[in-house]
């Protein structure tokens, strides 16, 4: 195992919150087909990302701490990848949230030097981080859900869709493929320090029931305030942001901007501390800080070179959703679920030995 | 490297390093562009009207020296300069208008979006593109319709302490709480690209009878006129003040509002408070019906004191009110297929299966469906 400290039940449960939330702050996802459908594929998903947890909290239970070198190169892949889509992702939408014209090498630079600082950390010290952050964020969402309250109509909200049962499950499979989360979980897991108040299944009910109130919120306020301009706008939430306000201040949107700047360093820096740990699994040798650059750099890179020629819009929106969907389904269950069918077999066949 | 330092000189490092990252980050601040607020010319208002083939933009722009600003040295002084530009866009007509005011035009204190009656409105998406786009921009801008050309209304004058734009926001603003007009901003565009229509609050200029005119505008007042009803681009239907109340209770969404009623010979005002508005689609004789009950308080003249004058006052006002709401949707829906009530969202939240079906033409189901108005009025 790397990193000597140990996460405990609430920073585990922040970073994998943070993310999800930053992830629904930003974009939702393509093809939504309306906010009643997306709302009740949020709840579906809930329940299905439930399962897919379980093998992964039965592993913990009895006594798994370590992640094998083969699983740690699928997550490194794994983060590998969520971290190119973050840092280009990123920079692609800090085009439309901010006013002034600042260069998209100065965002990348800003935020890759930011993120590779954190990365460097320990994954304790990055849940605290990501406590402060989510506290931030549950108190910003309050107060710009409070500024909107007044303009939501919940009219807005409708299930007409062609299909919509078929409509529900694609929004639960893309809410699902969106939740890197569930891969943090089966990950960080092994070096959770969990209590029996805190059990594995608990965090995970925990996790899911906090993600789904503050999903739905989300969903709901900006689907009830903006109306049909929900359909229009790449950034429904930050928009829903830029509409409410109060007496004394007539926009949130800064306010928001704020949170969704801290919260994108923050969640960068958990993935790349996760990559980090992926490569010194596989090269124990590695020194941490270099390790931290390799998982980072390459990514900023790879990113760099379709967001500053203005092709990241065909990235962003043709992300390959079904892979993207199996390869959180392989690393959240597939993973802990083959540990323990090896395990099993293995006590299987040394029990054979002792018999015969 | 950090393993071959002392624990002290690897912590200062850690420091340094950190310092380091954030001045290079203030740094990268310097990358972008930045403006002095005296480099830019805010404006407060804008009004756009047919020009031919292209736009005339008129824009009210803030002037600091004037009374608006810190001091107020001349108040007869006024407090805006108004310019107008021409172009085939509205983003084309803004190039030539900051041309022409030699600043950067900023439009984060837009307070208002005047249209003229003769404006094409067909692609309202390509209009507002400029504004939309903009980040600057407040979503919540609310849009109105000039019974006239918009120049007009921007050139109008206000008193000294205040600006135009101000002014002219604040009354609809004032009306759109009231129930006068309906609520109709920037973020609404969206739905009318879809739909087609829009009503939106309209304003008429008046012009003061020893009134010049100049750059700063001319002397006048503004009032609401009632509301404009807009049918793929064009302006179809000007509603009065009563049938503009009328509409906007029937869309559901207002607080207040106010209506009149007939009682021993003598008519009277009453204000409608506490309205809350519930409804439901539903198929009656294979026809879909959408039923919308409106329970309101009409708080009346002091004067009115018997139960008997209470309940005939609530009756008549229910019976007007059923039956203007009645003629309003017989007219605008049913006639000329401008569906300005929201009706049409209303039957995708409460039978999308219906709205589904009729996804692509809307207008034939709300000209297929039977409306139904019920009211309680209680008399306070």
């Amino acid at each position: 195992m790397t990193g000597k400290q140990e996460l405990s039940a609430y920073r585990l449960t922040a970073m994998m919150l943070m993310g999800r939330i930053f992830a629904a702050m930003t974009y939702f996802p393509a093809g939504y087909e309306g906010p009643g459908t997306l709302m009740a594929g949020t709840l579906l998903s809930a329940l299905f990302q439930g399962l897919l947890m379980i093998p992964a909290a039965v592993l913990y239970r009895r006594g798994g701490r370590e992640v094998s070198r083969g699983a740690a190169a699928l997550y490194l892949i794994y983060f590998c990848y969520e971290m190119f889509m973050d840092i280009g992702g990123y920079v692609y939408f800090s085009d439309f949230l901010f006013g002034g014209e600042v260069r998209r090498t100065a965002v990348l630079g800003a935020l890759v030097l930011s993120a590779l600082f954190l990365a460097a950390m320990d994954t304790a010290v990055l849940g605290k981080a990501a406590g402060t952050v989510l506290i931030g964020m549950a108190a910003a969402l309050l107060i710009i859900g409070a500024g909107a309250a007044r303009k939501a109509y919940w009219v807005n909200i409708d299930f007409a869709a062609a299909d919509p049962a078929g409509a529900v499950l694609r929004a639960a499979a893309a809410e699902t493929a969106r939740c890197e989360c569930l891969v943090l979980y089966a990950f960080l897991l092994p070096r959770t320090s969990l209590s029996r108040r805190n059990s594995p299944g608990r965090t995970a009910a925990g996790f899911l029931a906090a993600k789904a109130v503050v999903l739905e919120t989300v969903f709901f306020l900006t689907a009830a305030v903006l109306g049909r301009y929900f359909y229009h706008t790449k950034l429904p939430v930050f928009s829903a942001a830029s509409y409410s306000g109060g007496r004394v201040i007539q926009r949130f949107d800064g306010l928001f901007l704020l949170i969704w700047c801290a919260a994108a360093i923050v969640k960068l820096g958990v993935l790349g501390a996760c990559a980090r740990d992926c490569i010194m699994i596989l090269r124990p040798s590695a020194e941490r800080n270099r390790a931290a650059a390799l998982a980072l750099l390459p990514c900023a890179v790879g990113a760099a070179v379709p967001v500053l020629r203005y092709r990241w819009e065909s990235v962003v929106y043709g992300e390959p959703a079904a892979l993207v969907f199996a390869a959180v389904v392989i690393l959240t269950a597939g993973v802990p679920a083959a540990v323990l069918a090896g395990r099993a077999l293995r006590r299987r066949t040394v029990s054979k030995g002792v018999r015969a | 490297m950090i393993r071959e330092l002392n624990k002290n000189a690897a912590k200062k490092l850690r420091v340094y390093l950190m310092a380091a990252a954030v001045l290079v980050m203030v740094g990268f601040t310097h990358w972008g562009r930045s403006h002095n607020i005296d480099d830019r010319a805010m404006v407060h208002a804008m009004g756009i009207d047919q020009d031919g083939d292209g736009l005339r933009v008129s824009l009210q722009i803030f002037k600091p020296d004037g009374p608006g600003g810190d001091t107020a040295i001349d108040t007869a002084q006024p407090n805006v300069r108004v310019m107008t530009c021409r172009g085939r866009t509205v983003g084309e007509a803004l190039q030539e208008a900051g041309a022409k005011a030699g600043r950067e035009l900023f439009f984060g204190h837009l307070q208002l979006i005047c249209l003229g009656e003769e404006l094409d409105l067909e692609d309202p998406e390509e209009l507002f593109a400029f504004a939309v786009k903009d980040k600057n921009i407040f979503l919540g801008t609310p849009i109105c319709t000039a019974d006239g050309t918009a120049e007009e209304i921007m050139r109008v004058r206000s008193s000294p302490e205040e600006t135009a734009a101000e002014a002219m926001g604040d009354l609809i603003e004032n009306g759109i709480s009231e129930g006068q007009v309906p609520d109709y901003r920037l973020i609404d565009v969206a739905a009318t690209e879809e739909s087609g229509t829009a009503a939106m609050a309209m304003l008429r200029a008046s012009e003061e009878e020893n009134g010049s005119s100049s750059e700063e505008g001319q002397g006048g007042s503004v009032e609401l006129a009632g509301t404009a009803v807009i049918r793929e681009g064009r302006l179809v239907k000007k509603l009065d003040p009563e049938q503009s109340r009328t509409c906007v209770l029937m869309a559901g969404r207002t607080e207040r509002s106010s209506t009149a009623f007939t009682l021993g010979g003598r008519r009277y005002s009453a204000r409608l408070t506490d309205i809350s508005v519930s409804s439901r689609v539903y198929i009656s004789a294979g026809r879909p019906v959408l039923e919308r009950r409106f329970s309101l308080t009409a708080r009346v003249p002091a004067d009115l004191h018997s139960a008997e004058d209470s309940a005939a006052a609530a009756a008549d006002i229910r019976d007007r009110l059923e039956a203007d709401m009645a003629a309003a949707a017989e007219e605008l829906i049913v006639d000329r297929g401008t569906d300005i009530f929201g009706f049409f969202t209303q039957v995708r939240h409460s039978a999308p299966a219906l709205a589904v079906r009729y996804e692509q033409s809307p207008e034939k189901l709300l000209r297929l469906m039977q409306y139904r108005f019920i009211v309680e009025v209680d008399v306070e």
